[in-house]
Protein backbone atom coordinates (compact mmCIF):
# COMPACT_ATOMS: atom_id res chain seq x y z
CA UNK A 1 0.00 0.00 0.00
CA UNK A 2 1.15 3.52 -0.76
CA UNK A 3 -0.23 6.85 0.38
CA UNK A 4 0.19 10.06 -1.56
CA UNK A 5 -0.54 13.56 -0.37
CA UNK A 6 -2.56 16.02 -2.32
CA UNK A 7 0.62 17.26 -4.00
CA UNK A 8 0.91 13.76 -5.38
CA UNK A 9 3.96 12.86 -3.48
CA UNK A 10 4.43 9.48 -1.88
CA UNK A 11 4.29 10.11 1.85
CA UNK A 12 3.98 6.57 3.16
CA UNK A 13 4.55 3.08 1.80
CA UNK A 14 4.27 -0.35 3.28
CA UNK A 15 7.43 -2.41 3.12
CA UNK A 16 6.19 -4.65 0.27
CA UNK A 17 5.28 -1.53 -1.63
CA UNK A 18 8.74 -0.16 -1.07
CA UNK A 19 10.32 -3.48 -1.92
CA UNK A 20 8.66 -3.52 -5.25
CA UNK A 21 8.17 0.07 -6.33
CA UNK A 22 11.08 1.76 -4.71
CA UNK A 23 13.94 -0.59 -5.34
CA UNK A 24 15.80 2.26 -6.89
CA UNK A 25 15.55 4.01 -3.48
CA UNK A 26 13.61 6.96 -4.72
CA UNK A 27 13.09 9.52 -1.94
CA UNK A 28 9.62 9.10 -0.61
CA UNK A 29 8.68 12.73 -1.21
CA UNK A 30 9.99 12.96 -4.70
CA UNK A 31 7.36 14.45 -6.99
CA UNK A 32 5.38 11.83 -8.86
CA UNK A 33 6.05 13.55 -12.17
CA UNK A 34 9.67 12.40 -11.91
CA UNK A 35 8.58 8.82 -11.51
CA UNK A 36 6.05 9.16 -14.29
CA UNK A 37 8.72 9.83 -16.82
CA UNK A 38 8.91 6.14 -17.34
CA UNK A 39 6.37 5.50 -20.01
CA UNK A 40 5.09 2.29 -18.58
CA UNK A 41 3.97 4.10 -15.48
CA UNK A 42 1.90 6.68 -17.33
CA UNK A 43 -1.39 4.85 -16.83
CA UNK A 44 -0.68 4.57 -13.13
CA UNK A 45 0.07 8.25 -12.60
CA UNK A 46 -2.60 9.35 -15.00
CA UNK A 47 -5.19 7.43 -12.96
CA UNK A 48 -3.75 8.77 -9.69
CA UNK A 49 -4.03 12.36 -10.93
CA UNK A 50 -7.57 11.77 -12.07
CA UNK A 51 -8.52 10.29 -8.68
CA UNK A 52 -6.95 13.29 -6.89
CA UNK A 53 -9.02 15.62 -9.03
CA UNK A 54 -12.47 14.01 -9.00
CA UNK A 55 -12.23 11.72 -5.94
CA UNK A 56 -13.56 8.69 -7.79
CA UNK A 57 -12.15 5.22 -7.15
CA UNK A 58 -10.09 3.76 -10.00
CA UNK A 59 -8.43 0.50 -10.82
CA UNK A 60 -5.53 0.42 -13.23
CA UNK A 61 -3.02 -2.19 -14.27
CA UNK A 62 0.48 -1.06 -14.90
CA UNK A 63 3.62 -2.88 -15.83
CA UNK A 64 7.04 -2.00 -14.72
CA UNK A 65 9.35 -2.50 -17.59
CA UNK A 66 12.35 -2.17 -15.32
CA UNK A 67 11.42 -5.02 -13.02
CA UNK A 68 9.29 -7.14 -15.32
CA UNK A 69 6.40 -6.88 -12.92
CA UNK A 70 2.76 -6.03 -13.38
CA UNK A 71 0.40 -4.60 -10.78
CA UNK A 72 -3.27 -4.08 -10.36
CA UNK A 73 -3.64 -0.77 -8.50
CA UNK A 74 -6.82 0.28 -6.74
CA UNK A 75 -6.79 4.04 -6.14
CA UNK A 76 -9.11 5.91 -3.81
CA UNK A 77 -9.16 9.33 -2.09
CA UNK A 78 -9.36 9.50 1.67
CA UNK A 79 -9.55 13.17 2.81
CA UNK A 80 -6.43 14.94 1.61
CA UNK A 81 -4.67 11.69 0.76
CA UNK A 82 -4.73 9.23 -2.07
CA UNK A 83 -4.51 5.58 -1.10
CA UNK A 84 -3.10 3.11 -3.60
CA UNK A 85 -3.42 -0.62 -3.00
CA UNK A 86 -1.21 -2.48 -5.44
CA UNK A 87 -1.34 -6.21 -6.06
CA UNK A 88 1.42 -8.03 -7.87
CA UNK A 89 -0.34 -9.82 -10.75
CA UNK A 90 2.81 -10.62 -12.69
CA UNK A 91 2.37 -14.41 -12.49
CA UNK A 92 -1.28 -14.19 -13.51
CA UNK A 93 -0.52 -11.90 -16.44
CA UNK A 94 2.32 -14.10 -17.59
CA UNK A 95 0.02 -17.15 -17.44
CA UNK A 96 -2.59 -15.28 -19.48
CA UNK A 97 0.03 -14.29 -22.00
CA UNK A 98 1.16 -17.87 -22.31
CA UNK A 99 -2.43 -18.96 -22.79
CA UNK A 100 -3.02 -16.27 -25.37
CA UNK A 101 0.09 -17.38 -27.16
CA UNK A 102 -1.06 -20.99 -27.03
CA UNK A 103 -4.50 -20.04 -28.32
CA UNK A 104 -2.96 -17.96 -31.08
CA UNK A 105 -0.72 -20.89 -32.02
CA UNK A 106 -3.68 -23.29 -32.04
CA UNK A 107 -5.64 -20.83 -34.13
CA UNK A 108 -2.78 -20.28 -36.57
CA UNK A 109 -2.18 -24.01 -37.00
CA UNK A 110 -5.83 -24.97 -37.32
CA UNK A 111 -6.48 -22.20 -39.83
CA UNK A 112 -4.06 -23.99 -42.14
CA UNK A 113 -6.11 -27.19 -41.96
CA UNK A 114 -8.60 -28.27 -44.58
CA UNK A 115 -10.74 -29.95 -41.94
CA UNK A 116 -13.16 -27.90 -39.90
CA UNK A 117 -11.63 -27.85 -36.44
CA UNK A 118 -13.14 -27.27 -33.02
CA UNK A 119 -10.80 -27.56 -30.04
CA UNK A 120 -12.30 -27.27 -26.59
CA UNK A 121 -9.50 -26.66 -24.14
CA UNK A 122 -10.52 -26.92 -20.49
CA UNK A 123 -7.01 -26.01 -19.36
CA UNK A 124 -7.16 -22.66 -21.14
CA UNK A 125 -10.94 -22.53 -20.80
CA UNK A 126 -11.08 -21.71 -24.45
CA UNK A 127 -12.61 -22.86 -27.69
CA UNK A 128 -10.54 -22.65 -30.83
CA UNK A 129 -12.53 -22.79 -34.02
CA UNK A 130 -10.60 -22.48 -37.25
CA UNK A 131 -11.62 -20.15 -40.05
CA UNK A 132 -12.99 -22.83 -42.39
CA UNK A 133 -15.21 -24.03 -39.55
CA UNK A 134 -16.41 -20.52 -38.72
CA UNK A 135 -17.27 -19.97 -42.37
CA UNK A 136 -19.47 -23.06 -42.33
CA UNK A 137 -20.93 -23.09 -38.82
CA UNK A 138 -20.66 -19.43 -37.75
CA UNK A 139 -18.83 -18.26 -34.64
CA UNK A 140 -18.80 -20.32 -31.47
CA UNK A 141 -19.09 -17.33 -29.17
CA UNK A 142 -21.87 -19.05 -27.20
CA UNK A 143 -19.68 -22.05 -26.53
CA UNK A 144 -16.59 -19.97 -25.83
CA UNK A 145 -18.44 -18.00 -23.17
CA UNK A 146 -19.79 -21.18 -21.65
CA UNK A 147 -16.42 -22.96 -21.52
CA UNK A 148 -14.86 -19.84 -20.00
CA UNK A 149 -17.50 -19.92 -17.27
CA UNK A 150 -16.38 -23.39 -16.15
CA UNK A 151 -19.93 -24.61 -15.68
CA UNK A 152 -20.78 -28.28 -16.25
CA UNK A 153 -22.09 -29.20 -19.73
CA UNK A 154 -25.48 -30.06 -18.28
CA UNK A 155 -26.12 -26.35 -17.79
CA UNK A 156 -25.26 -25.42 -21.35
CA UNK A 157 -27.98 -23.79 -23.36
CA UNK A 158 -27.18 -24.70 -26.97
CA UNK A 159 -27.52 -21.63 -29.16
CA UNK A 160 -26.43 -22.64 -32.63
CA UNK A 161 -26.38 -19.78 -35.12
CA UNK A 162 -27.97 -22.16 -37.65
CA UNK A 163 -31.52 -23.53 -37.70
CA UNK A 164 -31.39 -27.06 -36.40
CA UNK A 165 -34.97 -28.30 -36.80
CA UNK A 166 -33.99 -31.98 -36.75
CA UNK A 167 -31.60 -31.56 -33.84
CA UNK A 168 -28.62 -32.79 -35.88
CA UNK A 169 -26.22 -30.16 -34.52
CA UNK A 170 -27.43 -30.94 -31.01
CA UNK A 171 -26.75 -34.64 -31.61
CA UNK A 172 -23.26 -33.84 -32.89
CA UNK A 173 -22.59 -31.77 -29.80
CA UNK A 174 -23.85 -34.61 -27.60
CA UNK A 175 -21.50 -36.97 -29.41
CA UNK A 176 -18.63 -34.65 -28.51
CA UNK A 177 -19.68 -34.52 -24.86
CA UNK A 178 -19.89 -38.33 -24.80
CA UNK A 179 -16.41 -38.60 -26.30
CA UNK A 180 -15.08 -36.33 -23.54
CA UNK A 181 -16.90 -38.27 -20.85
CA UNK A 182 -16.06 -41.78 -21.99
CA UNK A 183 -12.81 -41.31 -23.89
CA UNK A 184 -14.23 -43.40 -26.73
CA UNK A 185 -13.40 -41.64 -29.97
CA UNK A 186 -16.05 -41.14 -32.62
CA UNK A 187 -15.69 -41.66 -36.33
CA UNK A 188 -18.69 -41.37 -38.58
CA UNK A 189 -20.46 -39.61 -41.38
CA UNK A 190 -23.00 -36.96 -40.38
CA UNK A 191 -25.30 -34.86 -42.51
CA UNK A 192 -25.51 -31.45 -40.84
CA UNK A 193 -27.15 -28.11 -41.48
CA UNK A 194 -24.63 -25.33 -42.18
CA UNK A 195 -24.71 -21.69 -43.22
CA UNK A 196 -24.42 -23.08 -46.78
CA UNK A 197 -27.26 -25.56 -46.44
CA UNK A 198 -27.13 -29.26 -45.65
CA UNK A 199 -23.64 -30.77 -46.02
CA UNK A 200 -22.15 -34.18 -45.39
CA UNK A 201 -19.13 -34.52 -43.11
CA UNK A 202 -16.73 -37.21 -42.15
CA UNK A 203 -16.43 -36.49 -38.44
CA UNK A 204 -13.62 -37.50 -36.10
CA UNK A 205 -13.90 -36.59 -32.42
CA UNK A 206 -11.16 -37.47 -29.94
CA UNK A 207 -10.81 -36.78 -26.26
CA UNK A 208 -7.81 -34.50 -25.75
CA UNK A 209 -5.66 -35.77 -22.92
CA UNK A 210 -2.38 -34.47 -21.64
CA UNK A 211 -0.29 -36.45 -19.19
CA UNK A 212 -3.32 -38.49 -18.17
CA UNK A 213 -5.50 -35.45 -17.57
CA UNK A 214 -8.49 -34.66 -19.78
CA UNK A 215 -7.69 -31.40 -21.45
CA UNK A 216 -10.72 -31.23 -23.70
CA UNK A 217 -11.96 -32.29 -27.10
CA UNK A 218 -10.60 -32.10 -30.60
CA UNK A 219 -13.19 -32.48 -33.32
CA UNK A 220 -12.44 -32.46 -37.03
CA UNK A 221 -15.01 -32.42 -39.77
CA UNK A 222 -14.11 -33.03 -43.41
CA UNK A 223 -16.72 -31.85 -45.86
CA UNK A 224 -17.25 -34.85 -48.14
CA UNK A 225 -20.50 -33.66 -49.68
CA UNK A 226 -19.13 -33.39 -53.21
CA UNK A 227 -17.37 -36.74 -52.99
CA UNK A 228 -20.49 -38.40 -51.66
CA UNK A 229 -22.60 -36.81 -54.38
CA UNK A 230 -20.14 -37.97 -57.03
CA UNK A 231 -20.19 -41.44 -55.51
CA UNK A 232 -23.97 -41.45 -55.42
CA UNK A 233 -24.06 -40.30 -59.02
CA UNK A 234 -21.64 -43.08 -59.91
CA UNK A 235 -23.74 -45.59 -57.97
CA UNK A 236 -26.81 -44.31 -59.77
CA UNK A 237 -25.01 -44.66 -63.09
CA UNK A 238 -24.02 -48.18 -62.07
CA UNK A 239 -27.66 -48.91 -61.31
CA UNK A 240 -28.57 -47.55 -64.72
CA UNK A 241 -25.88 -49.75 -66.20
CA UNK A 242 -27.23 -52.73 -64.28
CA UNK A 243 -30.74 -51.82 -65.39
CA UNK A 244 -29.59 -51.44 -68.97
CA UNK A 245 -27.79 -54.79 -68.74
CA UNK A 246 -31.01 -56.32 -67.39
CA UNK A 247 -33.01 -54.78 -70.22
CA UNK A 248 -30.47 -56.25 -72.67
CA UNK A 249 -30.71 -59.68 -71.06
CA UNK A 250 -34.48 -59.42 -71.19
CA UNK A 251 -34.52 -58.32 -74.79
CA UNK A 252 -32.22 -61.18 -75.76
CA UNK A 253 -34.23 -63.68 -73.72
CA UNK A 254 -37.54 -62.59 -75.14
CA UNK A 255 -36.07 -62.43 -78.65
CA UNK A 256 -34.70 -65.96 -78.29
CA UNK A 257 -37.93 -67.35 -76.91
CA UNK A 258 -40.08 -65.58 -79.47
CA UNK A 259 -37.72 -66.75 -82.20
CA UNK A 260 -38.13 -70.33 -81.05
CA UNK A 261 -41.93 -70.05 -80.89
CA UNK A 262 -41.97 -68.46 -84.34
CA UNK A 263 -39.72 -71.25 -85.61
CA UNK A 264 -42.13 -73.90 -84.31
CA UNK A 265 -45.19 -72.19 -85.82
CA UNK A 266 -43.56 -71.43 -89.15
CA UNK A 267 -41.83 -74.81 -89.28
CA UNK A 268 -45.02 -76.83 -88.82
CA UNK A 269 -46.88 -74.60 -91.27
CA UNK A 270 -44.18 -75.29 -93.88
CA UNK A 271 -44.15 -79.01 -93.10
CA UNK A 272 -47.96 -79.23 -93.35
CA UNK A 273 -47.84 -77.49 -96.71
CA UNK A 274 -45.12 -79.77 -98.05
CA UNK A 275 -46.29 -83.01 -96.38
CA UNK A 276 -50.00 -82.94 -95.55
CA UNK A 277 -49.91 -86.42 -94.00
CA UNK A 278 -51.52 -87.63 -90.79
CA UNK A 279 -48.19 -88.01 -89.00
CA UNK A 280 -47.25 -84.38 -89.67
CA UNK A 281 -50.75 -83.12 -88.83
CA UNK A 282 -50.67 -84.84 -85.43
CA UNK A 283 -47.17 -83.52 -84.67
CA UNK A 284 -48.14 -80.04 -85.83
CA UNK A 285 -51.25 -79.91 -83.64
CA UNK A 286 -49.17 -80.91 -80.61
CA UNK A 287 -46.28 -78.60 -81.47
CA UNK A 288 -48.45 -75.59 -82.24
CA UNK A 289 -50.50 -76.02 -79.04
CA UNK A 290 -47.33 -76.31 -77.02
CA UNK A 291 -45.81 -73.22 -78.66
CA UNK A 292 -49.01 -71.27 -78.06
CA UNK A 293 -49.02 -72.28 -74.37
CA UNK A 294 -45.41 -71.18 -74.01
CA UNK A 295 -46.18 -67.91 -75.66
CA UNK A 296 -49.07 -67.33 -73.25
CA UNK A 297 -46.91 -68.22 -70.23
CA UNK A 298 -44.13 -65.91 -71.40
CA UNK A 299 -46.57 -63.04 -71.97
CA UNK A 300 -48.11 -63.71 -68.56
CA UNK A 301 -44.75 -63.65 -66.79
CA UNK A 302 -43.62 -60.51 -68.61
CA UNK A 303 -46.84 -58.68 -67.80
CA UNK A 304 -46.53 -59.79 -64.18
CA UNK A 305 -42.98 -58.42 -64.07
CA UNK A 306 -44.25 -55.15 -65.50
CA UNK A 307 -46.85 -54.89 -62.73
CA UNK A 308 -44.40 -55.45 -59.86
CA UNK A 309 -44.32 -52.38 -57.67
CA UNK A 310 -47.68 -51.16 -58.95
CA UNK A 311 -49.81 -53.47 -56.85
CA UNK A 312 -51.10 -52.04 -53.56
CA UNK A 313 -49.78 -53.67 -50.41
CA UNK A 314 -51.40 -54.17 -47.05
CA UNK A 315 -51.45 -56.63 -44.16
CA UNK A 316 -51.85 -60.21 -45.35
CA UNK A 317 -52.13 -63.22 -43.07
CA UNK A 318 -49.58 -65.51 -44.68
CA UNK A 319 -50.50 -68.82 -43.07
CA UNK A 320 -54.18 -68.50 -44.01
CA UNK A 321 -53.25 -67.50 -47.54
CA UNK A 322 -50.91 -70.49 -47.98
CA UNK A 323 -53.60 -72.77 -46.56
CA UNK A 324 -56.28 -71.49 -48.92
CA UNK A 325 -53.90 -71.71 -51.90
CA UNK A 326 -52.78 -75.26 -51.11
CA UNK A 327 -55.34 -77.08 -53.32
CA UNK A 328 -54.31 -74.94 -56.29
CA UNK A 329 -50.63 -75.68 -55.63
CA UNK A 330 -51.37 -79.38 -55.37
CA UNK A 331 -53.29 -79.35 -58.69
CA UNK A 332 -50.46 -77.51 -60.46
CA UNK A 333 -47.83 -79.87 -59.04
CA UNK A 334 -49.63 -82.96 -60.35
CA UNK A 335 -50.78 -86.16 -58.69
CA UNK A 336 -47.29 -87.63 -58.35
CA UNK A 337 -46.17 -84.81 -56.09
CA UNK A 338 -47.41 -84.51 -52.53
CA UNK A 339 -47.64 -80.92 -51.30
CA UNK A 340 -47.83 -80.55 -47.52
CA UNK A 341 -48.16 -77.49 -45.33
CA UNK A 342 -47.00 -76.75 -41.78
CA UNK A 343 -47.92 -73.43 -40.20
CA UNK A 344 -46.96 -72.26 -36.75
CA UNK A 345 -49.68 -69.74 -36.06
CA UNK A 346 -50.80 -66.59 -37.85
CA UNK A 347 -48.12 -64.41 -39.51
CA UNK A 348 -49.11 -61.02 -40.84
CA UNK A 349 -46.84 -59.64 -43.53
CA UNK A 350 -47.04 -56.42 -45.50
CA UNK A 351 -47.71 -57.37 -49.09
CA UNK A 352 -50.24 -58.28 -51.69
CA UNK A 353 -52.18 -61.52 -51.88
CA UNK A 354 -51.63 -61.93 -55.64
CA UNK A 355 -47.89 -61.41 -55.20
CA UNK A 356 -47.71 -63.92 -52.37
CA UNK A 357 -49.67 -66.47 -54.42
CA UNK A 358 -47.27 -65.87 -57.33
CA UNK A 359 -44.30 -66.43 -54.98
CA UNK A 360 -45.85 -69.72 -53.85
CA UNK A 361 -46.71 -70.75 -57.41
CA UNK A 362 -43.20 -70.10 -58.63
CA UNK A 363 -41.53 -71.85 -55.70
CA UNK A 364 -43.73 -74.93 -56.05
CA UNK A 365 -43.51 -75.06 -59.85
CA UNK A 366 -39.75 -74.75 -59.63
CA UNK A 367 -39.63 -77.60 -57.12
CA UNK A 368 -41.98 -79.75 -59.19
CA UNK A 369 -39.83 -79.29 -62.31
CA UNK A 370 -36.63 -79.92 -60.34
CA UNK A 371 -38.07 -83.24 -59.12
CA UNK A 372 -39.14 -84.34 -62.57
CA UNK A 373 -42.80 -84.32 -61.53
CA UNK A 374 -42.44 -86.87 -58.74
CA UNK A 375 -41.69 -86.34 -55.02
CA UNK A 376 -42.84 -84.18 -52.16
CA UNK A 377 -42.92 -80.46 -51.44
CA UNK A 378 -43.11 -79.20 -47.87
CA UNK A 379 -44.29 -75.65 -47.25
CA UNK A 380 -43.75 -73.99 -43.90
CA UNK A 381 -44.75 -70.53 -42.77
CA UNK A 382 -43.73 -69.06 -39.44
CA UNK A 383 -43.18 -65.91 -37.44
CA UNK A 384 -39.42 -65.71 -36.85
CA UNK A 385 -39.65 -62.88 -34.35
CA UNK A 386 -38.68 -59.85 -36.39
CA UNK A 387 -39.72 -61.24 -39.78
CA UNK A 388 -41.93 -63.83 -41.41
CA UNK A 389 -40.52 -66.96 -43.00
CA UNK A 390 -41.96 -68.87 -45.93
CA UNK A 391 -40.00 -72.05 -46.60
CA UNK A 392 -40.51 -74.40 -49.54
CA UNK A 393 -38.52 -77.62 -49.53
CA UNK A 394 -38.41 -80.36 -52.15
CA UNK A 395 -36.73 -83.75 -52.11
CA UNK A 396 -35.38 -83.43 -55.64
CA UNK A 397 -31.78 -83.94 -56.81
CA UNK A 398 -30.69 -80.38 -55.95
CA UNK A 399 -29.88 -77.49 -58.27
CA UNK A 400 -27.29 -77.89 -61.02
CA UNK A 401 -23.98 -76.35 -59.90
CA UNK A 402 -23.87 -74.17 -63.01
CA UNK A 403 -27.12 -72.47 -62.09
CA UNK A 404 -26.30 -71.67 -58.49
CA UNK A 405 -25.39 -68.02 -58.04
CA UNK A 406 -27.26 -67.05 -61.22
CA UNK A 407 -30.48 -68.64 -60.15
CA UNK A 408 -32.53 -65.45 -60.16
CA UNK A 409 -31.28 -64.08 -63.45
CA UNK A 410 -33.92 -63.94 -66.18
CA UNK A 411 -33.88 -66.64 -68.88
CA UNK A 412 -31.31 -68.65 -67.03
CA UNK A 413 -33.20 -71.82 -66.18
CA UNK A 414 -32.02 -75.39 -66.60
CA UNK A 415 -32.90 -77.31 -69.79
CA UNK A 416 -35.01 -79.63 -67.59
CA UNK A 417 -36.99 -76.71 -66.27
CA UNK A 418 -37.53 -75.28 -69.72
CA UNK A 419 -38.47 -78.72 -71.02
CA UNK A 420 -41.05 -78.90 -68.24
CA UNK A 421 -42.65 -75.67 -69.41
CA UNK A 422 -40.62 -73.06 -67.53
CA UNK A 423 -40.35 -69.69 -69.21
CA UNK A 424 -37.00 -68.96 -67.61
CA UNK A 425 -38.64 -66.09 -65.74
CA UNK A 426 -40.20 -67.87 -62.75
CA UNK A 427 -37.37 -67.47 -60.25
CA UNK A 428 -36.57 -64.00 -61.55
CA UNK A 429 -40.21 -63.06 -61.05
CA UNK A 430 -40.11 -64.62 -57.60
CA UNK A 431 -37.03 -62.62 -56.59
CA UNK A 432 -38.52 -59.38 -57.95
CA UNK A 433 -41.74 -59.97 -55.99
CA UNK A 434 -39.76 -60.64 -52.82
CA UNK A 435 -37.56 -57.58 -53.40
CA UNK A 436 -40.62 -55.39 -53.93
CA UNK A 437 -41.86 -56.56 -50.53
CA UNK A 438 -38.46 -55.71 -48.97
CA UNK A 439 -37.80 -59.38 -48.37
CA UNK A 440 -34.90 -61.73 -49.02
CA UNK A 441 -34.48 -65.24 -50.43
CA UNK A 442 -32.00 -67.89 -49.33
CA UNK A 443 -31.39 -71.12 -51.19
CA UNK A 444 -29.97 -74.26 -49.66
CA UNK A 445 -29.43 -77.06 -52.13
CA UNK A 446 -27.87 -80.49 -52.02
CA UNK A 447 -28.33 -84.01 -53.29
CA UNK A 448 -31.24 -84.57 -50.91
CA UNK A 449 -33.25 -81.58 -52.10
CA UNK A 450 -33.52 -77.83 -52.29
CA UNK A 451 -34.96 -75.39 -49.77
CA UNK A 452 -35.99 -71.86 -50.68
CA UNK A 453 -36.44 -69.65 -47.62
CA UNK A 454 -38.24 -66.37 -48.22
CA UNK A 455 -38.02 -63.83 -45.38
CA UNK A 456 -40.58 -61.04 -45.40
CA UNK A 457 -41.03 -58.05 -43.10
CA UNK A 458 -43.91 -58.33 -40.67
CA UNK A 459 -46.71 -55.83 -41.02
CA UNK A 460 -46.39 -53.01 -38.48
CA UNK A 461 -48.71 -53.08 -35.49
CA UNK A 462 -49.71 -55.74 -33.00
CA UNK A 463 -48.87 -59.33 -33.86
CA UNK A 464 -51.48 -61.65 -35.21
CA UNK A 465 -54.01 -61.54 -38.00
CA UNK A 466 -55.67 -58.25 -38.95
CA UNK A 467 -58.95 -57.64 -37.25
CA UNK A 468 -61.91 -58.85 -39.21
CA UNK A 469 -64.96 -56.72 -39.60
CA UNK A 470 -67.85 -58.08 -37.51
CA UNK B 1 -22.59 -96.27 -97.93
CA UNK B 2 -24.42 -95.30 -94.77
CA UNK B 3 -23.75 -91.74 -93.81
CA UNK B 4 -22.90 -90.77 -90.26
CA UNK B 5 -25.85 -89.22 -88.45
CA UNK B 6 -26.11 -85.52 -87.97
CA UNK B 7 -26.05 -84.14 -84.40
CA UNK B 8 -28.90 -81.78 -83.52
CA UNK B 9 -28.39 -79.69 -80.38
CA UNK B 10 -31.57 -77.87 -79.34
CA UNK B 11 -32.81 -77.18 -75.82
CA UNK B 12 -36.32 -76.22 -76.90
CA UNK B 13 -38.52 -79.32 -76.72
CA UNK B 14 -41.01 -78.17 -79.35
CA UNK B 15 -38.25 -77.26 -81.78
CA UNK B 16 -36.47 -80.54 -81.19
CA UNK B 17 -39.68 -82.38 -82.03
CA UNK B 18 -40.10 -80.28 -85.18
CA UNK B 19 -36.53 -80.96 -86.31
CA UNK B 20 -36.96 -84.67 -85.57
CA UNK B 21 -40.06 -84.63 -87.78
CA UNK B 22 -38.12 -82.85 -90.57
CA UNK B 23 -35.32 -85.43 -90.35
CA UNK B 24 -37.76 -88.37 -90.28
CA UNK B 25 -39.67 -87.08 -93.32
CA UNK B 26 -36.42 -86.63 -95.26
CA UNK B 27 -34.68 -89.83 -94.19
CA UNK B 28 -31.92 -88.00 -92.35
CA UNK B 29 -30.35 -90.01 -89.58
CA UNK B 30 -29.92 -87.77 -86.55
CA UNK B 31 -28.95 -87.75 -82.88
CA UNK B 32 -30.85 -85.22 -80.78
CA UNK B 33 -29.45 -83.75 -77.55
CA UNK B 34 -30.89 -80.92 -75.40
CA UNK B 35 -27.74 -79.32 -74.00
CA UNK B 36 -24.10 -78.48 -74.65
CA UNK B 37 -22.68 -81.08 -72.26
CA UNK B 38 -24.48 -83.92 -74.03
CA UNK B 39 -23.41 -82.47 -77.37
CA UNK B 40 -19.73 -82.33 -76.37
CA UNK B 41 -19.98 -85.92 -75.19
CA UNK B 42 -21.59 -86.98 -78.48
CA UNK B 43 -18.92 -85.16 -80.51
CA UNK B 44 -16.20 -86.89 -78.50
CA UNK B 45 -17.69 -90.39 -78.64
CA UNK B 46 -19.60 -90.71 -81.90
CA UNK B 47 -19.05 -90.11 -85.54
CA UNK B 48 -21.30 -87.34 -86.75
CA UNK B 49 -21.42 -85.88 -90.24
CA UNK B 50 -22.89 -82.44 -89.53
CA UNK B 51 -23.65 -80.57 -86.34
CA UNK B 52 -26.82 -78.47 -86.26
CA UNK B 53 -26.77 -76.47 -83.06
CA UNK B 54 -28.79 -73.81 -81.33
CA UNK B 55 -26.67 -70.98 -79.99
CA UNK B 56 -28.52 -70.20 -76.80
CA UNK B 57 -28.76 -73.38 -74.81
CA UNK B 58 -30.54 -72.79 -71.49
CA UNK B 59 -29.71 -69.15 -71.12
CA UNK B 60 -26.03 -69.50 -72.01
CA UNK B 61 -24.24 -69.16 -75.28
CA UNK B 62 -23.09 -72.74 -74.81
CA UNK B 63 -23.72 -73.23 -78.50
CA UNK B 64 -20.36 -71.49 -78.92
CA UNK B 65 -18.69 -74.36 -77.06
CA UNK B 66 -20.46 -76.82 -79.34
CA UNK B 67 -19.36 -74.80 -82.37
CA UNK B 68 -15.75 -74.72 -81.17
CA UNK B 69 -15.67 -78.44 -80.37
CA UNK B 70 -17.34 -79.27 -83.70
CA UNK B 71 -14.92 -77.14 -85.70
CA UNK B 72 -11.98 -78.56 -83.74
CA UNK B 73 -13.23 -82.06 -84.58
CA UNK B 74 -13.37 -81.18 -88.28
CA UNK B 75 -17.17 -81.25 -88.46
CA UNK B 76 -19.27 -78.84 -90.49
CA UNK B 77 -21.35 -76.85 -88.01
CA UNK B 78 -24.62 -75.12 -88.88
CA UNK B 79 -25.70 -72.66 -86.19
CA UNK B 80 -29.40 -71.94 -85.57
CA UNK B 81 -29.69 -68.64 -83.81
CA UNK B 82 -32.60 -66.78 -82.33
CA UNK B 83 -30.21 -64.57 -80.45
CA UNK B 84 -29.00 -61.13 -81.41
CA UNK B 85 -26.18 -61.33 -78.86
CA UNK B 86 -23.60 -62.84 -81.19
CA UNK B 87 -23.00 -61.52 -84.69
CA UNK B 88 -23.17 -63.92 -87.63
CA UNK B 89 -19.72 -62.73 -88.68
CA UNK B 90 -18.34 -63.81 -85.29
CA UNK B 91 -19.84 -67.26 -85.71
CA UNK B 92 -18.51 -67.58 -89.26
CA UNK B 93 -15.16 -66.36 -87.98
CA UNK B 94 -15.20 -69.18 -85.45
CA UNK B 95 -15.63 -71.63 -88.28
CA UNK B 96 -19.41 -72.05 -88.63
CA UNK B 97 -20.35 -73.42 -92.03
CA UNK B 98 -23.59 -71.54 -92.02
CA UNK B 99 -25.70 -69.41 -89.66
CA UNK B 100 -29.49 -69.64 -89.88
CA UNK B 101 -31.58 -67.06 -88.09
CA UNK B 102 -34.77 -68.43 -86.54
CA UNK B 103 -37.35 -68.74 -87.92
CA UNK B 104 -35.74 -70.42 -90.92
CA UNK B 105 -37.33 -72.49 -93.68
CA UNK B 106 -37.49 -76.06 -92.39
CA UNK B 107 -38.38 -77.39 -95.82
CA UNK B 108 -34.99 -76.31 -97.11
CA UNK B 109 -33.18 -77.76 -94.11
CA UNK B 110 -32.29 -81.08 -95.82
CA UNK B 111 -30.58 -79.14 -98.60
CA UNK B 112 -28.68 -77.05 -96.06
CA UNK B 113 -27.53 -80.22 -94.29
CA UNK B 114 -26.48 -81.81 -97.58
CA UNK B 115 -24.56 -78.69 -98.55
CA UNK B 116 -22.82 -78.65 -95.19
CA UNK B 117 -21.86 -82.29 -95.53
CA UNK B 118 -20.24 -81.54 -98.85
CA UNK B 119 -18.52 -78.40 -97.63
Amino acid sequence: MGIFDKELRLVWASQPYLDILCRDRLPLERPLQDMARREDNLPFFGALEATAEDGLRRTVRNASGDYGLTFDNVMSRVGEYLVVESTDVTAKVQAEERQNLARASQQAVTNQMQELVVMIDFQLRSVVVNEPCTEVFGDFEWLTRFIASGKPFGELDLQFPIDDPEGKLRQTFEIGVKVMETGESFRGVLELPTLNGERIFQVVAERWEHEGVVRGLIELKMDITDAVKAHRQLASQRQELAASSLVKTFAQGVAHDSGNVAQVVKGYAQLLEANPVAEVVAAAIHGLNSAADRSVRLAHDISEIARIGEVPSGPVELSALVNSHLPSLQRAAGEDIHVSLAVSGPVVVLGNEAQLRSILDNLCQNSARAMGGRGSIDIHSADAGDHAVLRVRDDGPGLPAGLQGRLFEPFNSSPESRAAGGTGLGLYLLSEHVKSMSGTIEVDTGTSGTTFTVSLPLAPGPRGPPERAP
Amino acid sequence: MTQDPILVVEDDDDLRHLLRMVCNLNGISAIFVPDAASALEAIAKRNVSVILTDLNLGGDHDGLAVLSAGVAGGHPVVVMSASVAVEDATLMGMGATRVMAKPFDVVSLPAVIAEARDA
